[in-house]
């Protein structure tokens, strides 16, 4: 077996396909993380599906930054992928509610009430130097979906930490957004 | 008058997957013998251990999968991987050297000598040291700190809670923070080699460790010792400060 190349090749070999695929199919590291990719992107896309919200829009820059491998940090696109897929679990997982603490209640408020703020502004920035309307149309189909997302995990904290991950994906996206657009 | 603590143990191939659930009992998680998995907490409750396939356990009290309070001691052949799930329960996991996966919420969390690193919290504080693996903290508020002689790779994500990186950030460091108004303060040993990418929209960079660094608006690049490792840091608000260990 070869030995492995780097992670941000197999992730763009499971969206992409490409050369990789004699060493993936005998590399079970590879294989896992190839699978995992796979499979967090079609919860993303399931997510994106319900309103439409322009996933690939808002985060258009992730796969390509991929594939171009012009960022060394692999991280940056399996989080806001993994995150986003955190965001669609409000959704997809049957409702059961997770008890919280007193405290854990308050610092959740809290949190909600920071990423909010943190998004607001960014929001602003953003749509005042989106170069296209979809890229406008993107930011306000996430914020919608946000909100939705929401309102239906209110009453759960498990759900209601999972659309944090989602504002933090949301935030992320936004500020490499800004900083790409410079 | 001394109390008879109830203990299950197990004996075993070798390293196991064991999965501990508590509501409000603290959870101790030690190496014990090589053959053998043990648990052992209350006087009034009775621990045992259930077979799930493979090397895959899971503690059970009474019959019941989660204990609500108390404390419970856990000792797992070295190597072992620990899933621990708790809503105020304090955890500690010492020297055990395997993977350490612990969902928490209000309690704290320790993990030493961990292999792979997965924690998430509400408000419960977070410390990890010398971690072997990649490093997963998410948390909304509590305060983390990471430490290690050579850190490795590691993501945190927190809303407002602190964050501490403390030790060598050379070849192999890979550190990626996401913080909203929580400050990242890296206190790094002077024998590190990175380059750091840092993204705060209203938060300040501070830097006593002598990074070269240099950006524009909200972004700043810097290089440390010619940069073998790499950190990435964003913040909405809070700051991002390097200083010498």
């Amino acid at each position: 077996m070869s030995r492995c190349p780097p992670r941000e090749q197999v992730d763009d070999f499971a969206l992409h396909g490409g050369e990789l695929a004699s060493h993936v199919a005998s590399c079970p590291r590879c294989a896992a993380r190839a699978g995992w990719v796979q499979r967090e992107a079609e919860v993303v896309r399931k997510w994106a599906a319900q309103d439409d919200a322009a996933v690939a829009e808002l985060w258009g820059g992730v796969q390509s930054r991929i594939r171009a491998a012009r960022r060394r940090w692999w991280l940056a696109g399996g989080v806001a992928v993994a995150a986003a897929a955190a965001l669609a679990v409000v959704f997809l997982r049957p409702a059961r509610e997770t008890e919280a603490t007193e405290s854990a209640t308050l610092a959740i408020e809290s949190a909600e009430v920071q990423y909010r703020r943190a998004a607001e502004v960014l929001e602003v920035e953003a749509e005042a130097r989106a170069r296209t309307p979809e890229q406008r149309t993107a930011i306000a189909q996430a914020r919608r979906s946000l909100v939705r997302a929401r309102s239906a995990g209110a009453h759960d904290a498990a759900a209601r930490i999972r659309v944090l991950e989602g504002y933090a994906a949301y935030l992320r996206s936004l500020r490499r957004a800004l900083r790409d657009g410079q | 008058m001394t109390l008879l603590l109830l203990a299950a143990a197990l004996e075993v191939a070798g390293p196991v997957s064991l999965s501990v659930r508590t509501y409000g009992a603290d959870v101790e998680v030690a190496p014990g013998p090589r053959l053998s998995v043990s648990v052992s907490g209350r006087p009034d409750v009775r621990p045992s251990i259930r077979a799930l396939g493979g090397n895959r356990y899971e503690a059970e009290f009474d019959g019941k999968r989660q204990l609500h309070e108390g404390a419970l001691r856990v000792e797992v052949p070295a190597g072992s991987a620990i899933d621990v799930s708790t809503v105020l329960g304090r955890v500690s996991i010492a020297g055990v050297g395997g993977p350490a996966r612990v969902r928490g919420m209000s309690g704290a969390v320790r993990v030493a000598g961990g292999a792979e690193v997965d924690v998430e919290t509400v408000d419960g504080g977070i410390e990890v040291d010398d971690a072997s693996g990649k490093v997963r903290i998410h948390t909304t508020s509590g305060v983390s700190a990471v430490s290690a002689t050579a850190l490795g790779e590691i993501e945190l994500e927190t809303a407002s809670g602190a964050a501490s990186f403390r030790g060598a950030c050379g070849a192999r460091c890979r550190i990626d923070v996401d913080s909203v108004s929580g400050e990242v303060h890296f206190a790094l040993a002077p024998g590190s080699a990175f380059s750091a990418s840092l993204i705060t929209t209203s938060g300040h960079v501070r830097d006593t460790l002598g990074l070269s660094l240099h950006g524009r608006e909200a972004w700043t690049e810097g290089r440390f010792h010619g940069g073998d490792g790499a950190i990435e840091c964003e913040t909405f608000s809070g700051d991002i400060v390097f200083g010498a260990r």
